[in-house]
């Protein structure tokens, strides 16, 4: 055997190694990201599963409980449907009424998500003038695009 | 001063065409004073450049809300320091910094004297011109700095207030020194092709450009990194991002160039390699870039920003295209000279350590677009998060960790096994006595274990290194062994400068080992004169008080610290509220010592029952990672 046929043999072995470790991650650690909508079209396979679901917060829904320190609130999709959400901790500052959240858990069989990671989007300043009554030119770039200082605060 | 800076860029495009057509003509004619004219061109560039972003930073300084950018990115209540770090706030003015320090990149190459530059340099300045040709076309396009705002305002927007604090404002300068320095061998490995030499004199040229890049991205990393503790609240440091990974991926492969051009150096292989590795890692750069300013993975639905990521997707396309060209043509140019002798021997050493590097830049890459590629496949956005990375990434980086142990022992060309054998002899056993010891403690996870002997053996290595070559110093020359210590830098740097560099990459990860195996993580709603008893920490919450100012009200919660029943201190978590009625920020309290973090957040309270509501973590030798930092 030559060292070149060799070299390959090693390198091929080393790839399979790594193309395997990729894979078998990769197969546990998936999770589907959906929109409020789309969940409701999916919720009998989405059970159980580990899933992000993004929506907009339902400000009159959200109720803290401050003795078990839970959280419960609703994500609206764009068509109007509600999913309710159960959180094991903290409200955040920035749960604030048609603001963007995404959460990550699972949906019980009840249909209410229990989430373990909660993550509200800042929107940008301008959607915050919008909501006030503020007029912002409608071809202003603000409209289309965030600062570029989002966070994922 | 606006339209200065709008000018000066208009006028850099000129100047960037100009430069690009007479660099060309310089080399066609061998003409002196195309040449002479080429080069004062580049210089003038750089000049336009600085002129634009002064007078960006006076308008922010200043506070002129005629311009958007202005106005989108700071307020006149920002100090000063802030208001200089809006410069790179938003995307026009941070591709504004880039195209800035690029343009004095191209000047000092293109002003370099070394060997064979004569040849070198039109090439090299063409190529770099190219590059920010397209950063010209951006800011005069899509993304201008000096557009003139659509309404009247007295006020801006201010700069999020996450974003006001002298890590946040540093991080992405180093950053993008190192981002933009990679242009550097990029260009000059393209013009060694262009010029079918191939010799290392393009690599031993750009080794500074690659090895100061290289410092200031890993700087600008731990910046990023340290800013998120601290600030973000959520007592993480890295969640593997899109915009994480982004940074992290060029540092991978640059790191392997790093290695694998000393090979090339030593025995003239592997020129195909890293004339490929250094074109990787700048596409990675200008990747990165896009993934961070155009938002593709921020979304649900992606594309929501605008048409600059499809600028950037176009350029990428174009730069790749162009150099796997340039290099496909020239493949038998890059012959290697030699072969590899054996096995054992510090050539393969560092071919393996590239083959981890690059493998681990790629699992880290296909974890990032997973969600596009997902969707384009499949229809839905499948994602992976940091579970994904630490598995695959983890048992990589124990195998280079293991490596970086072996590898300075190992000699050129080949190495007895008995060689081998005789210095690490000492390390293994110490190691192994070592993990018995750890196993005897009840560490049961096998990876932590894994990860704590290896960084062991490395640093017992590197110590054996540093000991060994000291007492032979103190033998030869008679000086004091702290002078001999100090010799070893100036007489041999690149070896005992590497060791440093390995010592600080174990620092780091004896700290992410104990944080991420052992951290401990509670919430409390307390009631004033409640306890917490957490690990060796009592904790007793003493109530909420207040400071006002004109620009935000802060709250705070007082809990007195007391360590293995001994008073340490107090500490204050805060919430910050701004009048101007940006979203609170929370300030955490951390209590660091060299074996833990102390980590407290108030997350809230609630005015019916007064309860305040704590968050308490402890990260175990979170602090070494950070001491990296106080050292450089």
């Amino acid at each position: 055997m030559g060292k070149k046929t060799k070299m390959i043999i090693a390198l091929s072995v080393f790839l399979a190694v790594i193309g395997t470790l990729i894979y078998t991650s990769i197969g546990n650690a998936a999770t589907f990201y959906l929109t409020v909508d789309e969940l409701k079209d999916k919720q009998e396979e989405a059970v159980g599963k580990r899933i992000k679901v993004s929506g907009n917060i339902v400000g009159e829904s959200i109720k803290f409980d401050s003795s078990q320190i839970l959280l419960t609130f609703e994500l609206e999709g764009e068509n109007g449907f509600r999913v309710p959400i159960q959180y094991d901790g903290v409200k955040p500052d920035t749960l604030n009424d048609g603001w963007e959240a995404i959460v990550e858990g699972e949906l019980n069989s009840e249909g209410v998500f229990i989430a373990s990671e909660l993550l509200v989007k800042c929107p940008s300043k301008y959607e915050a003038m919008e909501e006030n009554g503020e007029e912002i030119p409608k071809d202003h770039p603000a409209t289309q695009k965030q600062g570029g200082n989002e966070t994922n605060g | 001063m606006g339209d200065i800076g709008r000018l000066a860029l208009i006028f850099s495009i000129v100047i960037v065409v100009y430069g690009i057509i007479s660099h060309l003509m310089a080399i066609r004619t061998k003409n002196i004073r195309w040449l002479k004219s080429a080069k004062t061109s580049v210089m003038i560039l750089a000049f336009l450049t600085t002129l634009a972003s002064g007078s960006l930073i006076y308008l922010l300084v200043t506070g002129d809300f005629k311009y958007e950018y202005v106005a989108l990115y700071s307020s006149t209540d920002m100090p000063l320091f802030y208001k200089i770090s809006a410069f790179w706030g938003g995307n026009a003015g941070s591709l504004l910094l880039w195209f800035w320090i690029l343009s004095l990149y191209t000047a000092l190459v293109t002003w370099s004297k070394h060997k064979d530059s004569t040849q070198y340099l039109p090439w090299v300045s063409t190529i770099l011109l190219i590059i920010n040709a397209f950063f010209v076309l951006i800011l005069n396009t899509i993304e201008q700095p000096f557009a003139l705002n659509p309404e009247q305002m007295t006020e801006g927007n201010g700069l999020n207030p996450l974003l006001q604090n002298p890590g946040m404002a540093v991080h992405p300068v180093t950053l993008y020194l190192g981002y933009i320095g990679f242009a550097v061998p990029f260009a000059y490995g393209m013009a060694a092709l262009i010029l079918k030499k191939a010799d290392a004199v393009w690599l031993k040229v750009t080794r500074k450009w690659t090895l100061v890049s290289w410092l200031f991205l890993s700087m600008g990393i731990l910046f990023g990194s340290q800013w998120a503790y601290v600030e973000l609240g959520w007592g993480g440091y890295w969640a593997w991002d899109p915009v994480e990974n982004a940074s992290l991926l060029p540092w991978l492969t640059a790191t392997a160039l790093l290695h694998s051009n000393m090979v090339q150096e030593r025995k003239g292989m592997l020129k195909r390699w890293n004339i490929s590795l250094a074109t990787l890692t700048f596409v990675l750069t200008l990747f990165g870039t896009f993934l961070t300013r155009s938002g593709l993975l921020w979304s649900v639905h992606a594309f929501a920003n605008g048409p600059i990521g499809a600028y950037f997707l176009a350029f990428i396309g174009i730069i790749l295209i162009g150099s796997i060209w340039n290099i496909s043509a020239n493949w038998s140019v890059l012959k290697s000279d030699a072969q590899f002798e054996s096995y054992i021997s510090k050539e393969s050493s560092f071919l393996v350590n590239n083959l981890l590097l690059v493998a681990s830049a790629f699992t880290v890459f296909w974890g990032t677009i997973y969600p596009v590629v997902s969707e384009a496949v499949t229809g839905t956005k499948t994602m992976v998060g940091a579970p994904y990375f630490n598995r695959v990434n983890v048992p990589i980086f124990i195998a280079i960790i293991i490596l970086m142990g072996i590898g300075p022992v190992v000699a050129w060309k080949r190495s007895t096994t008995k060689a081998l054998w005789k210095n690490l002899r000492v390390p293994l056993i110490v190691t192994t006595l070592l993990t018995l010891a750890l196993l005897g403690t009840g560490v049961k996870n096998w990876m932590t274990l894994l990860s704590l002997s290896s960084t062991s053996f490395v640093a017992l290595i590197i110590f054996l290194e540093f000991a060994k070559a000291v007492q032979a110093r103190v033998k030869v020359t008679g000086e004091s062994p702290l002078r001999s210590f100090f010799m070893l830098f100036v007489k041999n740097r690149r070896r005992y400068g590497g060791y440093i560099a390995h010592f600080g990459v174990i620092l780091i990860v004896i700290g992410l080992t104990g944080a991420s195996t052992y951290s401990v993580e509670k919430q409390y709603g307390l009631n004033e004169g409640d306890f917490i008893n957490l690990g060796k920490y009592t904790l007793l919450y003493r109530g909420l008080g207040e400071n006002n100012s004109e620009a935000k009200q802060t709250v705070y919660a007082e809990l007195l610290v007391e360590k293995d029943g001994e008073k340490i201190g107090v500490v204050r978590p805060e919430k910050v509220f701004y009048v101007n009625g940006t979203q609170p920020t929370t300030e955490v309290s951390i209590v660091s010592s060299l074996q833990e973090d102390l980590y407290v957040v108030l997350n809230g309270w609630s005015e019916e029952d007064g309860k305040v509501f704590i968050q308490v973590k402890i990260f175990p030798l979170m602090s070494w990672t950070w001491l990296l930092e106080a050292i450089s």
